[in-house]
């Protein structure tokens, strides 16, 4: 078995048995803890390529779980959450998560999320050329095109395009996209984001920019899908 | 006025005997009338009737002198010849005194039933006010206005039994400030029921609180001072409700029996008022218990029918697959297996729409409103919903430059989904849907619009009860639409639904939009990246 390598870290057995099935079905080496502690451990030991970490758990929670991670790992970790908690999946976030999903998931969408995550390890950056459908956007001449057609963009719409592009299928928090394009300060100010995100929905098609709610934004890499 | 009264009636008691005397002479000049002393004793009767019992007697005595004076043998003289003279003398006075003693008691016994009766008239129309006067604060002053008109007092108070103490309710006349040992006196007399009176020492004013029995109308205490207040226990059975406090009167004269007797029934008809609010009350709160307690188990009705439902089609699929000896083909199977995704999909969105559901009644769903374009919202719906409304066609009626308006954004949108939600599922295919939002008149009105479907009149209320399906159910949870109201009514807004002709329905709400704040937040500074570096490194 060659598939890249899946930690799955839940302390319901009924889930590590399902999601450890259906990932292997889809080609991935699949491992498992049953709490925090463990998780972090087999990471140490085992160095998957993608750790699935549910946040709700005895001994160890997901949280103190990623921040003890990441004080040494930047492995993608993608967070099962429970419906509802959007201050958690937010937290988690903040604390180094890439992406998270909510249960009840479909195991197909816990695969395309594994394969994001995947995909920006290994290409971190990317091309300064990406396509999402029919809209084109070019970091390195700060072009952005539909179709044939160039679109105009003011520099904040921009800023914001690129930044989702690069980040593209992965969810980024309201609070990471003000920091990030416009300083710390600007971190609480999600009102802003919001006409742009319209404003950009506007320019290049309802579908490329999808609203996680109470979290924040993601860039589909297929909208016409 | 107090020397006025016996002056007059001295002048009357002497004038009446004089005019008698008169006619009595002019009587005899003409000829003998026996026993005329007699006349003497309707004028005493007439004063006695008249003026009371002083005058009376001093009449009686003056006519008795008067006739032995000027009429007895031998005239102008004190004595009298004829030892029978002594008798009908005597007769004369004793009768007048006797008339007089007798006409002046029931003269004050009359006065006395007047009084009565204007105290028995007090305590009636408190007690009818009791009955009829919806808020009980008014029963409480009109009785102590009346109150303190009937006794003279200077002013009364009504405490009444608190949560933690006795709080005052009422007061009338002048407003007492309460004194510093309040609390304790009140203490004593809730506990013990006593009647307390406070009384001041004029000199040093120290105050001394003694048990005081009203009935036995022992008004001293015995280390002397002045009575100033009393404190009466409103008193149903052993449990005081409340407490009478009344001061001083304005007359100096000692409460009559009659006066003492009015305190006490008064207290006794106040108690029951007190006694009745409280009853009132809590009458009004049990009931408010039962129909919660109704509504609540309607509830749990509705939600377990709705789990039961998906969750045995789950538990029917399941064990079908797992029944030994059976191999179902692969289409078959495929569909029972399919129909377990179905089932938990469905079960998922119910469980999150109770979640809502319960957050929103617990009070715990606190919207939290920041200026945003509805516009902005439409978007982000329409965006998350392609999906579902792929197929059909929205007609979008929000103008770009649309004022902000103070909403909880993930709330309303969740308002937005239900609403587009029901528009997809009661009309068909082809029908037209529209969204349209304007602010005017301080509100942001939003209209959503489906052709096709029409609802009896009187069920559009009652769409938004929980669990409440159009007849013509085509899944859902039966809870968007309570959800919906819920949030538009936290945000302080309306939502309702109407008929449009015969050519569809539009469901219709409201937010307040206040116009401060109306333009557009200040713009965003430009990014970090088109921003001079502050250090430029070299090499």
């Amino acid at each position: 078995m060659v598939g890249p390598r899946v930690l799955v870290v839940d302390d319901e057995a009924n889930i590590r048995n399902s999601v450890s099935h259906g990932l292997r079905a889809q080609g991935f080496q699949v491992e498992v803890a049953a709490d925090g502690l463990e998780g972090v451990t087999r990471v140490q030991s085992w160095r998957p390529d993608v750790v699935l970490i549910d946040l709700a758990m005895p001994k160890m929670g997901g949280l103190p779980a990623i921040q003890q991670i990441r004080t040494w790992s930047s492995v993608p970790i993608i967070v099962l959450s429970v419906m509802g908690e959007e201050g958690e999946k937010v937290r988690a976030l903040d604390a180094g998560a890439d992406d998270y999903l909510t249960k009840p998931f479909g195991i197909e969408e816990l695969g395309a999320r594994i394969r994001v995550a995947l995909r920006h390890v290994a290409l971190p950056g990317g091309d300064s050329v990406r396509q999402f459908g029919n809209v084109v956007v070019d970091t390195a001449n700060r072009s952005v095109k539909v179709g044939e057609d160039e679109v105009h963009l003011t520099p904040n719409e921009y800023e914001l395009l690129k930044l989702l592009a690069v980040n593209a299928g992965r969810v980024l928090t309201h609070a990471q996209i003000l920091e990030s394009v416009w300083g710390p300060e600007y971190r609480d100010e999600s009102g802003y984001l919001r006409p742009l995100i319209t404003s950009l929905r506007k320019k290049l098609g309802a579908h490329l920019i999808g609203t996680e709610p109470g979290v924040g934004y993601r860039l589909r890499l297929d909208p016409g899908a | 006025m107090r020397l006025a009264k016996p002056l007059a009636d001295t002048f009357l008691a002497v004038a009446v005997v004089a005019v008698v005397s008169l006619l009595i002479g002019a009587a005899e000049s003409v000829g003998h009338v026996s026993n005329i002393s007699n006349l003497y004793i309707i004028a005493i009767a007439l004063l006695a009737a008249r003026r009371g019992r002083y005058p009376a007697v001093l009449a009686s005595v003056l006519a008795f002198l008067a006739f032995d004076w000027f009429f007895v043998p031998p005239v102008h003289v004190f004595t009298v010849n004829e030892p029978s003279e002594y008798i009908a003398l005597a007769t004369l006075l004793v009768t007048g005194v006797i008339i007089g003693q007798l006409l002046a008691l029931v003269r004050r016994r009359a006065t006395e039933a007047q009084e009565r009766q204007r105290h028995t008239q007090l305590l009636y129309d408190v007690s009818q006010a009791a009955l009829s006067m919806p808020s009980v604060e008014a029963v409480y002053k009109l009785a102590l206005d009346r109150l303190n008109a009937t006794l003279g007092l200077l002013w009364s108070r009504v405490l009444v039994r608190g949560d933690a103490a006795f709080e005052q309710v009422v007061y009338s006349g002048f407003n007492a400030p309460s004194l510093p040992d309040e609390t304790h006196w009140l203490q004593r007399v809730a506990e013990e029921g006593q009647t307390l009176g406070v009384w001041e020492q004029p000199e040093n004013h120290v105050r001394v609180v003694r048990e005081l029995d009203i009935s036995s109308g022992k008004v001293s205490s015995p280390e002397g001072g002045t009575l100033r207040q009393v404190y009466v226990p409103l008193r149903i059975e052993s449990r005081v409700e409340g407490v009478l406090v009344v001061g001083t009167r304005t007359t100096d004269e000692p409460p009559t029996e009659d006066e003492r007797q009015l305190l006490l029934a008064f207290a006794n008809q106040l108690a029951i008022a007190v006694q009745r609010d409280r009853l009132a009350e809590q009458q009004a709160r049990s009931r408010a218990i039962e129909e919660s307690d109704r509504l609540k188990s309607a509830l749990v009705s509705s939600v377990s029918h709705e789990l039961k439902t998906p969750l045995a089609s789950i538990k029917a699929s399941a064990t079908s697959l797992l029944q030994d000896g059976s191999s179902p083909e692969a289409d078959m199977r495929r569909e029972l297996v399919e129909s377990i995704d179905r089932e938990t999909d469905r079960l998922t969105k119910l469980v999150a729409n109770l979640l809502d559901m319960s957050r929103l009644e617990s009070g715990a769903l606190q919207p939290h409103l920041e200026m945003t374009s509805f516009a902005d919202v439409v978007s982000d719906v329409l965006d998350r919903m392609e999906p579902i409304l792929r197929e059909r066609h929205i007609d979008v009626k929000v103008p770009d430059s649309l004022p902000l308006t103070p909403l909880d954004f993930v709330l309303i949108s969740q308002v937005l989904t239900n609403l587009l939600d029901n528009a997809v599922r009661y009309s068909p295919a082809d029908a037209a849907i529209s969204i349209s939002a304007e602010v005017a008149r301080e509100q942001l009105r939003v209209t959503v619009f489906n052709e096709g479907s029409r609802l009896p009149a009187d069920e559009l209320e009652r769409l938004f009860d929980k669990f409440y399906r159009v007849s013509t159910a085509t899944g859902g949870t039966g809870l968007g639409l309570a959800i919906v109201r819920g949030i538009v009514e936290t945000h302080g807004g309306k939502i309702w639904a109407e008929n449009v002709g015969r050519r569809g329905v539009t469901f219709i709400f409201t937010l307040p939009s206040p116009p401060v704040d109306r333009a557009r937040p200040r713009d965003l500074p430009t990014p970090l990246a088109e921003q001079p570096t502050p250090n430029q490194r070299v090499g």
